[in-house]
């Protein structure tokens, strides 16, 4: 009697089959990478196409991991990614909060300013830069390291956004109860912009995980390496071709803080990419 | 509350970060003279970070370490080298950045097809009497070495390394094919008739293509093939001055049609990058692949595997002659030292026992297939008696790439490939195709003549 499926649900199911198939075609070269990972390198100068069946080996891996800067470079990666997160959410929130709320001359033009920033790209700066900070002394250091990412435009932009968006009954509630500005600022409308908070720290912190151009730019010294420009430094000359398990090991190794982080805050960098904010 | 505490706190601490995060505070006490040293070649501290003796090293990247730790463990004039090991594709980038910012290295690694580029902006120190005051002697150079680090009668470098272009054979496929001598010797071309004789003769045993060419995405492929055969007929692509190229020649059309004749007629592999043309060489797909010296020590090795299509059947040798002389193309890694990349004279004295200890050593990194600078290690026992390297000493003297007077050779040599692959890969018209990259390498040559000043061209002959 139920035997007809209604036209629609065809659709969808075709739509569903559709993106399955393009997830898988999309995994695909990750999934190779990962089993690349796994194989000896004189085999892979031979051929890559052995995926599942042996000789498989932990060499590529031990080789990471024999290399005695690694966790250092782990280490500096966590300094200024955490740190550049930390500071650029400070900064942007107390710029948005400013553009969003305070009244003051010239604000519109600031603001402009400030977003005209986003269409600079970072490596029309890079020489400049690295100039100023050599001037300042700052190469191979963490400040030297940090600083460069805290230029955040699309976050100022994204609290100034956020923050407009909250209703000013809140704080007007607020200062009847004699709140500051300061206090209203950290203890009302902080708290309810979490989600961007959130969604702009993790740009920010997979911005700063993955930065290769500055910190080449900076970091001389292998002890301030970053992770992926550690790693980097590691390779021979012609990897593709007589190291690539090592290489496809370094990929898979680099990525893995990223997975971590992307499996605790998946809900919110959901949110972010679709672009509409978690609630 | 909590959200003001938390907030204050985070800001507190990475302000507090950040001030006490001292330009310095990552130095390292030194009582003793140190230099620094930027190269490429990757690191590998898991294998050789401990190594001592060159000998128990190998490849590029195990050599190099074990010759900085063999400095650093047996000078006796308190040195401490301190390798900055930069990844191959960024290090001139990088290197640019750290000239622009004064942060400058003591030596560098670099090739001589980029040598001029630096000493024209008169970024680098002339070292002939640096290696009069160590002992080192130019005229132990190979005269392909002393071509390029020469520039207007000063030595800018230390010549480390002669690369080149080579033969890679399959001798497996070779002698299935009957292109081996009576003596099992391989049966080498002397001309484009005979080469073209002899690819057709193996494509019909084998039913596999003579080459295996890099065709996918490596302009230098194209241009170190082209240079080879332009040389190889007494011709040369700047007849008139470094920053004029002719792409017009005699010499240049013969060349493309022999590389258009053996592509078309599928008697050299198509749609190999550079990491899958290896790939196709190592497992059988052709007999010859046209490559550079740095791959002997990997392909000889693949060819004792067991099963492998090279399995005692791997022989390489220089580009063979096919026209009227011997050539092919040839760069190099060199040593040099930026201006102010030493401090004192203490450092600058110790920078140049390096180079002395690198000149001394020439033979240990001759071990990676790449070919010694220095005529009396290329002479000697120890060297010949590595695996085909009797072969490839004529290299020193006829290899050549483009003239050192030549500006931005990398740029140069990207247009040239990418113009001459158009038209083999894609049968792009030719006269049109090479107008097109002559006006491009032209007028970048031109723009850049700027920081020649006429003091540094040489003539322009390979």
């Amino acid at each position: 009697m139920n035997a007809r499926v209604h036209p629609g649900r065809w659709f969808d199911h075709l739509i569903l089959a559709a993106t399955i198939a393009l997830a898988v075609l999309w995994m695909l070269p990750l999934v190779w990478v990962l089993l690349l990972s796994f194989k000896p390198n004189a085999l892979l100068m031979e051929r890559t196409d052995i995926l599942f069946s042996p000789p498989f080996t932990l060499k590529n891996y031990g080789d990471i991991f024999n290399t005695s800067l690694v966790f250092r470079w782990i280490g500096n990666s966590c300094i200024v990614a955490l740190g550049q997160t930390a500071l650029v959410l400070v900064l942007s929130s107390l710029a948005g909060y400013g553009f969003a709320r305070i009244e003051f001359r010239g604000r519109k033009w600031v603001f402009a300013a400030v977003i005209a920033g986003l269409a600079v790209p970072q490596t029309s700066v890079v020489i400049p830069l690295h100039r100023m900070f050599a001037d300042l002394g700052l190469h191979n250091t963490y400040a030297g390291l940090i600083l460069p990412g805290l230029a955040a435009p699309f976050g100022v932009f994204l609290m100034t956004q956020y923050f407009k968006a909250i209703p000013k009954d809140l704080e007007e509630a607020a200062l009847l109860d004699n709140a500051s500005r300061w206090t209203i600022f950290v203890r009302v409308i902080l708290p309810l912009s979490l989600p961007a908070q959130a969604t702009l720290g993790i740009f920010t912190f997979l911005g700063a995980w993955n930065d290769y151009l500055w910190p080449l730019m900076s970091a001389t010294r292998s002890e301030m390496y970053t992770l992926s420009l550690g790693l980097a430094s590691t390779q021979s000359n012609f990897a593709q071709s007589e190291g690539l398990g090592f290489l496809m090991a370094q990929a898979v190794f680099a990525a893995v803080p990223v997975l971590v982080l992307y499996g605790f805050f998946q809900k919110y960098i959901v949110a972010a990419v679709a672009g509409i904010g978690a609630k | 509350m909590m959200w003001s505490c938390a907030f204050k706190a985070a800001a507190g601490a990475m302000l507090a970060w950040l001030l006490f995060s001292s330009p310095h505070a990552w130095a390292q006490a030194a009582p003793r003279t140190e230099i620094s040293f930027a190269r490429f070649f990757g690191s590998c501290e898991a294998d050789f970070g401990s190594v001592t003796d060159p000998a128990l090293a190998t490849g590029e990247c195990g050599i190099i370490t074990a010759l900085a730790n063999r400095f650093n463990a047996t000078n006796t004039d308190g040195i401490v080298l301190r390798p900055q090991v930069i990844e191959h594709g960024s290090y001139y980038n990088q290197l640019g950045a750290r000239i622009i910012g004064r942060d400058l290295p003591a030596i560098i690694i670099m090739h001589s097809s980029v040598l001029s580029d630096f000493a024209r902006r008169e970024l680098l120190e002339p070292l002939d009497e640096g290696f009069q005051s160590v002992g080192i002697s130019s005229a132990d150079f190979t005269p392909q070495a002393e071509r390029a680090v020469n520039i207007g009668g000063r030595r800018y470098a230390l010549p480390f390394d002669t690369h080149a272009w080579l033969w890679h054979l399959n001798h497996n496929l070779l002698k299935q094919a009957g292109l081996v001598n009576p003596d099992g010797s391989v049966l080498v071309p002397r001309s484009p008739q005979e080469l073209l004789a002899q690819a057709r003769r193996f494509k019909a045993a084998t039913g596999k293509p003579y080459f295996i060419w890099l065709t996918v995405n490596d302009a230098p492929f194209f241009a170190r093939t082209l240079m080879t055969l332009v040389h190889q007929q007494g011709g040369t692509l700047f007849p008139k001055s470094p920053t004029e190229i002719d792409l017009r020649s005699r010499e240049v059309r013969d060349a493309l049609e022999l590389m258009q004749t053996m592509y078309n007629e599928g008697l050299a592999s198509h749609g190999h990058d550079y990491a899958q043309g290896i790939r196709a060489f190592v497992a059988g797909q052709g007999a010859v692949m046209v490559n550079g010296t740095w791959l002997i020590g990997d392909l000889n090795k693949q060819a004792t595997v067991r099963g492998s299509a090279l399995e005692r059947g791997y022989a390489t040798l220089p580009f063979p002659t096919l026209f009227s002389q011997p050539a092919m193309w040839a760069d190099n890694h060199v040593m040099a030292m930026l201006k102010g990349g030493t401090g004192n004279p203490a450092e600058r004295r110790a920078a140049l026992l390096f180079l002395k200890f690198l000149y001394d050593e020439g033979g240990a990194w001759a071990r990676t297939g790449q070919l010694p600078t220095r005529q009396s290690v290329l002479d000697s026992s120890a060297f010949r008696a590595l695996p085909f390297r009797p072969a490839l000493v004529p290299i020193g003297q006829f290899g050549a790439g483009l003239p050192l007077s030549v500006a931005r050779q990398s740029r140069v040599a990207s247009i040239l490939g990418d113009g001459v692959g158009s038209i083999i890969l894609h049968g792009k018209p030719v006269d049109a195709t090479l107008a097109r990259a002559e006006r491009s390498i032209t007028q970048l040559l031109q723009r850049e003549s700027q920081f020649s000043a006429g003091r540094l061209l040489a003539p322009a002959k390979p």
